[in-house]
C-alpha cells in the first residue's frame, strides 16, 4: 500500500525538500477499507486525493492554517461521518560532525550513533581517521581540517563537536564552524584554554552571540575522567540541548513536586 | 517521519515485501516517547526505530506481526496503567495510541 508515496518521499528527502504526510487513521465503516491510505503534500499542493476531492480539500484547509508544531491527530467531520487523520512531516535524521579522531572521538561516535545520529568524523591522521576505528560512523574523512571543512556541507549538521589533538586545530575548526546554524557547537578544553580561544576569536571580530552559544568547556558536569565518561557528558549535553532540558536529576524534580 | 525510515520502507517495498510501520499517534500521561515516534517491524520480527522499548513495544510488535498476517491497518492502545502493566512493572504509567500500518 502507498508504494508511490514512499518513492516520492525518498525523492523529496534526497532533494532536501519538505513534505506534509497525512495518513487516514479512522473512518466510518463504509470507508474502513481506506484506513492507512496516505496523502502527500509538497509545495502546498496535493499529489493525489485521499478518499475523494472534497475530503482532500478539507485536509488542505487544515494544513494551510499552518498550526503544525509536532506530529498530531486531526478529527474531521465529513458527510455525516467522523474521520481522524494523522499529520506528520518529513524530517531528516539527526547528524553530527566530530572534528578529531582521537581517544574521546571513539566512544563519542559510538554513543552518538546509539542515540540516533549519523556521524561524520574528520582528522588529518590516517592512523586515526579510518573506518576500522569508527565502525559506527556514517563517514570518516581523512583530510586536513581546512580542506574537509571547506567541502562538507556544514549547515546540515545538528551538532558539531570539536575534539582535535590540539589547541591550534581546535581553533582552526572553530573559526570554520562558529557561524553555522547547528543547534549544538561544542569545543573541548580546560577553562583557561577555552578563555584564550574565545578572546582570540573575539579580537578577530567573530560574532559575540555565536561565541556565547559555544559549549566550551564541553559536556555536562558529571565528574567525567575517562574518555568514555567525557563522551557521555558530551552526548548528555547534546541530547539535553535539543529539548532545553534542565539537566537536573529527575529525583530532584520529584522532590520539588512533593514540596509543592 | 525521518528520511532513514522513509528509506527503510522504500527498500522493503522495492524488494517486493511488506513491513508494518508503527507510529505513536497520541499519548496521555507519562510515556517515554511522544506522537510521531515510529518503528518498522519486518515479517521476520526484526525492528528498526523504537516507540520506547520494554513491554509496551514488545506488545505492539506482536500486533504489528498480526497486521502483516491479516494485511490490515488498525489503531491499538497500550495502557501502561493496567493490572498487567503494574504486575510487569511497566515504568511510566501512561497510555499511548499507536497506528499499525502495513506498507
Amino acid at each position: 500500500m502507498n508504494k508511490g508515496i514512499f518513492s516520492r518521499l525518498r525523492q523529496q528527502a534526497g532533494e532536501a525538500g519538505s513534505a506534509d504526510i497525512i495518513t487516514l487513521i479512522s473512518a466510518p465503516a463504509p470507508q474502513a477499507g481506506s484506513i492507512g491510505q496516505m496523502l502527500l503534500i509538497t509545495g502546498g499542493c496535493y499529489e493525489q486525493v485521499l478518499l475523494d476531492e472534497p475530503f482532500t480539500r478539507l485536509i488542505m484547509a487544515e494544513v494551510a492554517r499552518g498550526e503544525w508544531k509536532r506530529p498530531m491527530l486531526i478529527p474531521i467531520d465529513y458527510a455525516g461521518g467522523q474521520y481522524r487523520v494523522f499529520w506528520d512531516k518529513l524530517s531528516r535524521q539527526k547528524s553530527a560532525l566530530v572534528l578529531g579522531a582521537g581517544h574521546i572521538s571513539q566512544p563519542l561516535t559510538q554513543m552518538l550513533a546509539m542515540v540516533g545520529y549519523a556521524v561524520t568524523v574528520v582528522d588529518d591522521r590516517p592512523d586515526f581517521a579510518n573506518a576500522a576505528r569508527f565502525p559506527q560512523a556514517e563517514q570518516v574523512v581523512c583530510r586536513s581540517f581546512e580542506k574537509a571543512l571547506a567541502d562538507l556541507s556544514l549547515s546540515g549538521y545538528g551538532a558539531i563537536i570539536i575534539v582535535t589533538r590540539g589547541h591550534r586545530s581546535d581553533m582552526e575548526c572553530l573559526r570554520a564552524v562558529i557561524d553555522q546554524p547547528a543547534a549544538y557547537v561544542g569545543m573541548i578544553g580546560s577553562q583557561g584554554r577555552v578563555h584564550v580561544v574565545i578572546n582570540t576569536l573575539t579580537r578577530e571580530g567573530y560574532d559575540q552571540d555565536a561565541l556565547a552559544r559555544l559549549r566550551a568547556p564541553i559536556g555536562l558536569d558529571i565528574g567525567a575522567e575517562t574518555p568514555a565518561e567525557i563522551a557521555l557528558g558530551i552526548v548528555s549535553e547534546i541530547v539535553a540541548s535539543k529539548s532545553n532540558a534542565s539537566c537536573r536529576p529527575m529525583s530532584e524534580k520529584r522532590r520539588c513536586k512533593a514540596n509543592g | 517521519m525521518d528520511d532513514r525510515m522513509v528509506q527503510a520502507v522504500y527498500d522493503v517495498q522495492q524488494s517486493g515485501a511488506q513491513a508494518a510501520l508503527v507510529s505513536i499517534i497520541a499519548t496521555r500521561g507519562s510515556t517515554p516517547r511522544k506522537a510521531g515516534a515510529q518503528m518498522l517491524v519486518y515479517r521476520d520480527g526484526r525492528v528498526i526505530g523504537t516507540i520506547g522499548g520494554g513491554c509496551a513495544e514488545a506488545e505492539v510488535r506482536v500486533q504489528a506481526l498480526t497486521a502483516l498476517d491479516d494485511n490490515r491497518c488498525f489503531t491499538y492502545r497500550v495502557l501502561m496503567t493496567g493490572e498487567t502493566a503494574a504486575n510487569e512493572g511497566m515504568a511510566c504509567g501512561g497510555m499511548m495510541e499507536v497506528f499499525v500500518q502495513v506498507v
